[in-house]
């Protein structure tokens, strides 16, 4: 039972401290939004 | 004339490539002739001229491609010494750093020596050179690869995972272990978007050769879960023939009229494909004297004419792709 109570425990505290890592996580100022567009090499150019 | 050093899947599109170009004469040496002779007798209708050949008749061609296996610094060593200017497609960490330490002999010899003219490196560093053109100022570069070329570069992307990472961060070389630093990276299509990590990769260190005045170096590679949990062990599977369609994406940050701004470029073709194209174009333009400078470089070096390059990359048929976004 003490052993059982002790997983519990240990995998409470794994959790919580990956919930608080997930959520306090670096934001990036990468863009969000978009799409890709093929660029013309410049000798096909008109 | 040109020579080439390895018949592996890289080798075989830079032959594709020198004989696409219209190279009159390309020298194939392997370690395994009979690799070397069977891509030979596939371009035995080709205008250009395939022949295998020893090691020692790589000397009597103005310049030579190593796509072997790394280490390349003593065949380089070697061909610098005997006169023949060196494009090496290397991405090992230790390699490239002894291959930039040959940049006194070749000066010496009057030779050039391209270090890491692959796609990352290689097209990592033209692109970079490519975005920098637009901004006043730049001050960061991020470079994201996936897929790999043949299964030599498979194992390279296989020990990269399970070294250690090495990063230009506010002038100081950082190191983190290789497979942390999960990014959600978008590469053009049909790549998609995958999870990219850090990776014992060159590429900070050429980029920050390529453009001394980057405050801000990074790189990372794709990879699965598998790829990062096996990463510390022997290869528990041989690697594909040649990975499928891959991706390079490269963002640059820097200022443009007073303000932050950030552009992003891509590629998504097969990475042993764009890795060819790269070194074949290189090698040419060694070889046609269109570049002379001696000494050793990195692709995207000032000294360089890149643009050039990207043109003829570009009208190889590697397709370059541009976020556009906000």
């Amino acid at each position: 039972m003490k052993f059982i109570r002790r997983v519990l425990l240990v995998l409470g505290i794994a959790g919580a401290a990956g919930a608080v890592l997930r959520l306090k996580g670096r934001t990036s100022d990468t863009p969000q939004q978009g799409g890709w567009r093929q660029v013309t090499p410049p000798n096909d150019r008109p | 004339m040109i020579g080439v050093v390895g018949a592996g899947v890289t080798g075989a599109r830079i032959v594709d490539q020198l004989c696409a170009a219209k190279e009159d004469q390309v020298l194939l040496y392997d370690l395994l002739p009979l690799v070397a002779s069977r891509i030979a007798s596939f371009r035995r209708d080709e205008p250009t001229r395939v022949s295998v050949v020893e090691a020692s008749e790589l000397n009597s061609t103005p310049v030579v491609i190593l796509a072997c296996t790394a280490p390349h610094v003593d065949f380089a060593r070697e061909l610098l010494g005997a006169g023949v200017s060196v494009v090496s497609l290397s991405d090992d960490v230790t390699d490239v750093l002894q291959l930039l330490e040959l940049n006194k002999i070749a000066k010496q010899e009057r030779k050039t020596l391209i270090v890491g003219a692959a796609s990352s490196p290689g097209m990592s560093g033209l692109l970079l050179r490519h975005l920098a053109a637009t901004f006043d100022a730049i001050d960061e570069v991020h470079v994201a690869l996936h897929g790999t070329g043949g299964p030599d570069c498979a194992r390279q992307h296989h020990r990269a995972l399970g070294g250690q990472s090495i990063g230009w961060h506010d002038g100081d070389w950082i190191r983190r272990p290789a497979g942390s630093g999960r990014e959600l990276c978008w590469f053009p299509a049909p790549i998609g978007a995958y999870d990219c990590y850090r990776a014992e990769v060159p590429d900070p260190l050429l980029l920050k050769r390529a453009a001394p005045e980057l405050r801000r170096v990074t790189a990372r590679v794709s990879a699965t879960r598998r790829d990062r949990f096996t990463a510390r062990l022997p290869m528990l599977a041989p690697p594909h023939p040649e990975g499928g369609m891959g991706g390079l994406r490269i963002e640059v940050r820097g200022t443009r009229n007073g303000s932050r701004h950030s552009s992003i470029a891509g590629v998504a073709e097969r990475v042993a494909q764009v890795a060819g194209v790269v070194a074949a174009t290189t090698a040419q333009a060694i070889s046609s004297g269109t570049l002379t400078t001696p000494g050793a470089f990195v692709l995207g070096e000032s000294e360089l004419p890149n643009e050039e390059l990207l043109s003829r990359i570009l009208a190889a048929g590697v397709r370059l792709h541009e976020f556009v976004g906000a």
